[in-house]
């Protein structure tokens, strides 16, 4: 007893202190003044929030299609993120069949980094279309629109890009690839303060809670990202109604689009302090390990 | 009671086997892969004649789009190429008038021609647009200065395509244990065009044991469920728990009994 007591609170020691070095060893930390997490109720309903100021375009984001070349999207993470200031991880887009890593059904237009995953364009049911940047920007158009711009590279800034036109569709194929952006078509819940929702959204009745991303301006015209998670069961109709409603009264937000994030099987999340620890106001149901895509927020 | 309960577990034995013996005759047994014949138009059109008279401003909505697809070879990249040439010569407008009449009648045009026999799913017909397509993408990269071109009939195609896909196998579930389908589908995905194969809920099921997210199922199952759905499970594992108490205590205890 004498001997097992203290080697007990040795090893309980040791386990605790390497997992909290673990954590922190990628995550040095980072400004608070551009990134306030908080939960917030509004019209009787609970909203836990992850605000980012662009501000200075210090928050960046980043985005992990696929498992490529053999890596998986963790492994690709890891690797990417070692030395970063990580401000949360969250999985992306919905993937359709099967989910294993081999199989998962990507669905919708995706490139990885100017890789292309994907070619076959969802139109009717994904308009949100996502454009992320390698210097981290974020760029949303809405596909039905056909009024997409694009900079850089062999893009004519002049032009609006119909993706739905194959001779557009081309061009931007192309131009993503040169440019290593990175490619993905969601739901577009909201955009330019309308909700956008169409009744062929298949999780339409599903009740479950719901993560979403919104981008758009502040009240004074500054440009912010934001991860609404709403942990209480709700069909998506109903959640993307009352977080636009949230982020349009409360938050007085310029929503320029609300887009779905999963939080069906691969509900990968995880958001960390500024001091570079865990912080449990939304966790994730799975581990990362499992995750089919992510998208990562990060301080530069 | 016994007697009761051996009778419903054999019910449902030879049911789930009746099940899948049904499941298995639903698949089409036609192995045979088709092979694809090229087919080659007789050159009917002059093209130069027919468009000698259509101004510049007017060459987009007045260009001849059925009688060239009905009367050029327009299957064979060389006579394809001498026509792309001509129209440039004629207008001096490489994309904003040869690419985009050529892409409108290659793609919306000739799709459009074939929409009517694509709605029901034709494999063999399917197999040879498929690999007439895929040359597009190889002359995308061949004949690079209309590379967005050829690059743009090859992509609307194969959207097109994975659109009556993803169609047939929404309408005809078994359809993903078609030979032709699989071949169809494994070109598709080669070609980095996905079609989600969708899974019903008790496919999902399986896959989620499979898995061992026996808490996600849980979570699923009791968020998803109605109070009178959740009741009737559970009237049906206490009814099931029954008869295997009775068919133990009855029928094994008088076996070994009688012994």
């Amino acid at each position: 007893m004498k001997i097992i007591f203290p080697l007990l609170s040795i090893f309980l020691f040791a386990t605790y202190d390497s997992g909290t070095i673990a954590e922190l060893r990628s995550n040095i930390g980072y400004d608070s003044d551009y990134v306030m997490s908080s939960t917030v109720t509004h019209d009787g309903e609970t909203y836990n929030l992850v605000y980012m100021k662009r501000k200075d375009k210090h928050v960046r984001a980043k985005y992990f299609a696929k498992k490529l070349d053999g890596k998986s999207v963790m492994e690709r993470y890891q690797k990417w993120a070692a030395g970063r200031d990580i401000i949360l991880y969250s999985s992306g887009t919905y993937m359709d069949g099967s989910y294993d890593q081999l199989d998962a059904g990507i669905v919708g237009l995706t490139v990885d980094n100017g890789y292309i995953i994907n070619e076959k364009v969802e139109v009717g049911r994904m308009e949100g279309l996502v454009v992320v940047y390698p210097h981290g920007g974020i760029t949303v158009s809405n596909l039905a629109e056909g009024n997409l711009r694009l900079s850089g590279g062999s893009a004519d800034e002049n032009k609006l890009y119909d993706l739905r036109k194959g001779t557009d569709l081309a061009r931007f194929i192309d131009w993503a690839k040169e440019q290593r952006a990175t490619v993905f078509q969601t739901h577009l819940l909201a955009h330019e303060n309308e909700l956008k929702f169409k009744p062929n959204y298949n999780t339409k009745n599903a009740q479950r809670e719901r993560r979403f991303l919104a981008i758009g301006f502040d009240y004074a015209g500054r440009e912010v990202q934001c991860i609404v998670h709403k942990s209480e069961a709700a069909t998506l109709f109903d959640a993307s109604s009352k977080v636009l409603n949230f982020l349009k009264n409360r938050k007085r937000m310029n929503v320029t689009a609300l887009l779905n994030l999963d939080t069906g099987a691969q509900d990968v999340f995880r958001l960390y302090n500024k001091s570079g620890t865990i912080n449990e106001m939304v966790v994730g149901r799975t581990d990362i390990s499992n995750a089919r895509n992510l998208l990562v927020y990060y301080f530069e | 009671m016994p007697v009761v309960s051996s009778c419903l577990v054999l019910s449902l034995f030879f049911a789930f086997c009746f099940y899948f013996i049904g499941k298995v005759n639903q698949v089409n047994k036609n192995q045979k892969i088709p092979d694809v014949k090229v087919h080659k138009a007789q050159n009917l059109m002059n093209l130069q004649d027919a468009i000698n008279s259509i101004s510049k401003r007017d060459i987009i909505q007045d260009f001849p789009y059925n009688n060239y697809l009905q009367s050029r070879n327009h299957m064979e990249i060389g006579q394809l190429e001498k026509d792309l040439d001509l129209i440039d010569s004629v207008y001096g407008e490489p994309i904003e008038i040869t690419e985009a009449i050529f892409y409108s009648m290659l793609a919306d045009s000739l799709i459009k021609l074939h929409e009517q026999g694509m709605k029901q799913y034709n494999p063999d017909f399917i197999i040879h647009k498929l690999k007439w397509i895929q040359d597009f993408e190889v002359y995308s990269k061949c004949f690079t200065e209309r590379k967005y071109l050829y690059y743009a009939i090859y992509s609307e195609w194969m959207n097109t395509i994975t659109d009556f896909l993803g169609t047939y196998l929404k309408n005809d579930p078994i359809l993903k244990h078609d030979l032709k389908f699989k071949f169809l589908l494994a070109h598709c995905k080669l070609a980095n065009y996905q079609i989600p194969v969708g899974l019903t809920n008790s496919e999902k099921v399986i896959d989620y044991l499979v898995q061992g997210r026996f808490n996600y199922i849980w979570g699923r199952f009791w968020l998803s469920t109605s109070v009178l759905t959740k009741s009737g499970l559970c009237l049906l594992v206490i009814f099931t728990l029954i008869c295997y108490f009775f068919t133990f205590k009855f029928g094994f205890f008088k076996i070994f009994k009688n012994k």
